[in-house]
C-alpha cells in the first residue's frame, strides 16, 4: 500500500492568469527579499486582485529559510487571515510558504511536528498555491519543507502529504530571466530528485514513469537553457515541466543519499543546494548502481543507449552533462574551502549525513565510514568502487 | 524457531541486535527505551508488550512485560499482530508502514527521524530471527 500525491496543476504560457478564477478574499504572497524589492510578485498580485482578493506581501524569506522567519511569517499570517497563502520564488520561498501555511492553520502545533507520521489535517483556513519562478528545486508539487535550524546551520528535512500545495503554476513566463549559473544549479537539483527517486526503495510505477521523463528532458534541454543567448521560450517550459516531474517523482518516492550528503555539505559550508546535489549525484549512483540496477538500466533508452551497464558508465553520463554547463565536479569547485577546513568539519558533514532523513529509502543502507569515503572522493574527485 | 510474541524472542532479538555492527554505528548516539506493542489480532487473543531499552548502539535490557501498562518508554511503536507478522517478514517498511497508518508511533517524532538508519537495521536484525508465528 502506498500513496501517489500531486497538487492540481496549471501550466503553460499564461497559467499565471488561472489565479483571478479562484474566489479569494484575503491571499498572503510569500517570496523573498529580492523578489519583493523587485516587485516580481506583480503579476501574481495583479491576478488575486482581479478575483476581489486584498494582497498582502511577506517578502523576507532568505536563502536557507530559518525558523526564525517562520515565526514571523506566521505571526504576519494570523493578523492578516488570509485564505490563500502562495509560494512565490524558488524553493526557499515555496519551503517558507508551506511552513507558514501549516503553523498558521495549527496554532497548536511546532515545527518540529511537520512529519510524514503526525495527523495534520490542514485546509481548514486557507488554500495553498505554489508558483515556482525557477525550474529545478520541485517543491511547488512536493510534500518537503527544508528549515534550517539554530546557530549551527542543521536542515530540518520536514514532510507531510498536507503540505503538498492544492494548485502548482508553473508559467513559463517567471524563470524567463533566470541566468546561467542558476539556471545550471537549479536544472542539476532536478536531476539529481529523478534520478535519486527512480533508484529509491520506495519508487513506484507513477514516480518512474515521471523521474524517466524528467531525466530525457533534462539531458536535453539542459545545455540549450544554460548556454542559450537568448534561450529559447520552449527550451524554458520543457525545463520548468521537467522540474515539475522531478518534484512529483522524488514527492513520492524519496531522495537517497546524494540529497543527504549535499545537505550536509550545504549547511556546514553554505553552498546553494543545487551545486552541492549535483556534485554528489554522480557519487550517489556509483554507490546504489548495483542495488538498483533494474531501476536505474531503464535510463539507457532515454541516454541514447539500449540499458546501462554499470554505475560508472551512468554516472559518467551525468559528469558529462556537469562538463557541458559548467558544474562543480569537486568540493574544493563547489564550496571554496581549504584543505584544512574539510579536514577539521568532516567528522559534523558525516554525523550530519548520516542523521539525513534522506537515507530511509536509500537502495543501500551506508555506514557512517562509507559516508566518509564518499566525502573523500569527492574532495579530490574520485570515483568511487565499492 | 522461537515464537513471536515472546520472552524467547525477544531475548534472541537483544542478542542478535548486541552482535550487529551495522545497527551499533546507526545507533551509536541513541539513547531511548521501546515499547513495542502487538496488538491482539487472530492468532493472537490479547495484546503484547515487549520492552527494549536501547543505549549508544546496544540494548541493555530486554523483556516481555505482563501487560502494557506494566513500564513507560520514551517510544511506543504499535500495531495489529498481522502487521507485525509481515514487518518481521520484511514485506512492510517501517516508516513506511507509519506513513500508511499500519503503526503508530507515540515520543519524540524530530528526534527519532534522525535515527531511521538505525530504525532499518533494527528491523533487519529482527528478520533474522528464525521465527514461528502463531
Amino acid at each position: 500500500m502506498w500513496f501517489f500525491t500531486s497538487p492540481k496543476i496549471v501550466f503553460g504560457s499564461g497559467a499565471i492568469e488561472f489565479l483571478a478564477s479562484l474566489p479569494t478574499k484575503k491571499a498572503l504572497i510569500v517570496c523573498d527579499k529580492f523578489l519583493s524589492e523587485k516587485r516580481a510578485y506583480q503579476p501574481v498580485a495583479e491576478q488575486l486582485t482581479k478575483s476581489g482578493a486584498q494582497v498582502k506581501v511577506f517578502g523576507e524569506v532568505e536563502p536557507e529559510p530559518h525558523i526564525a522567519t517562520v515565526e514571523a511569517g506566521v505571526k504576519l499570517a494570523r493578523e492578516f487571515e488570509p485564505d490563500m497563502v502562495v509560494g512565490f520564488g524558488g524553493g526557499s520561498a515555496m519551503d517558507m510558504a508551506k511552513a507558514i501555511y501549516a503553523l498558521y492553520e495549527r496554532p497548536d502545533l511546532t515545527i518540529y511536528d511537520l512529519t510524514p507520521i503526525v495527523e495534520l489535517h490542514l485546509g481548514q483556513k486557507a488554500r495553498l498555491v505554489q508558483v515556482p519562478t525557477t525550474s529545478g528545486t520541485g517543491s511547488e508539487t512536493t510534500w518537503a519543507t527544508i528549515i534550517t535550524e539554530g546557530e549551527g546551520g542543521r536542515k530540518l528535512e520536514l514532510a507531510h502529504r498536507d503540505l503538498v500545495a492544492d494548485w502548482a503554476v508553473l508559467d513559463p513566463l517567471f524563470p524567463g530571466s533566470m541566468p546561467p549559473r542558476l539556471t545550471a544549479d537549479t536544472g542539476a537539483d532536478a536531476l539529481a530528485h529523478s534520478i535519486e527517486s527512480i533508484s529509491s526503495e520506495w519508487s513506484n510505477p507513477f514516480s518512474d514513469a515521471l523521474g524517466v521523463k524528467a531525466v530525457d528532458t533534462i539531458f536535453r534541454f539542459l545545455p540549450k537553457a544554460v548556454k542559450g543567448d537568448p534561450v529559447p521560450s520552449e527550451v524554458r517550459e520543457e525545463l520548468h515541466l521537467a522540474a515539475a516531474m522531478a518534484g512529483l517523482s522524488f514527492g513520492n518516492a524519496q531522495v537517497g543519499i546524494g540529497h543527504a550528503l549535499g545537505h550536509a555539505l550545504g549547511s556546514v559550508f553554505h553552498v546553494p543546494h543545487g551545486r552541492t546535489v549535483g556534485l554528489f549525484l554522480p557519487y550517489h549512483i556509483e554507490y546504489n548502481f548495483n542495488a538498483a540496477r533494474p531501476k536505474l538500466a531503464r535510463l539507457g533508452p532515454v541516454l541514447g543507449e539500449s540499458t546501462v551497464q554499470s554505475g560508472r558508465d551512468l554516472a559518467g553520463k551525468v559528469r558529462s552533462l556537469w562538463d557541458q554547463i559548467g558544474m562543480a565536479r569537486t568540493i574544493p569547485e563547489a564550496a571554496k574551502i581549504t584543505e584544512k577546513e574539510f579536514e577539521e568539519k568532516l567528522p559534523e558533514l558525516v554525523a550530519r549525513a548520516d542523521s539525513s532523513t534522506c537515507v530511509i529509502s536509500n537502495a543501500r543502507v551506508p555506514s557512517s565510514k562509507e559516508l566518509e569515503r564518499i566525502f573523500r572522493a569527492a574532495w579530490s574527485g574520485s570515483p568511487i568502487d565499492f | 524457531m522461537v515464537k513471536f510474541p515472546s520472552q524467547e524472542w525477544i531475548e534472541q532479538f537483544k542478542e542478535k541486535l548486541n552482535q550487529n555492527a551495522a545497527y551499533e554505528d546507526a545507533a551509536k548516539t541513541w539513547e531511548g527505551d521501546f515499547i513495542f506493542l502487538v496488538e491482539a489480532e487472530g492468532a493472537l487473543p490479547s495484546s503484547v508488550a515487549l520492552y527494549m531499552d536501547l543505549f549508544h548502539g546496544k540494548c541493555r535490557d530486554a523483556k516481555m512485560l505482563s501487560s502494557p501498562e506494566e513500564k513507560s518508554a520514551a517510544y511506543t511503536y504499535q500495531g495489529p499482530y498481522g502487521n507485525w507478522r509481515k514487518l518481521i517478514n520484511k514485506e512492510i517498511d517501517p516508516i513506511q508502514g507509519m506513513m500508511t497508518g499500519k503503526f503508530k508511533l507515540k515520543g519524540n517524532m524530530m528526534k527519532i527521524m534522525r535515527y531511521t538508519r538505525a530504525a532499518k537495521e533494527l528491523i533487519n536484525t529482527a528478520s533474522t530471527i528464525p521465527t514461528e508465528f502463531p
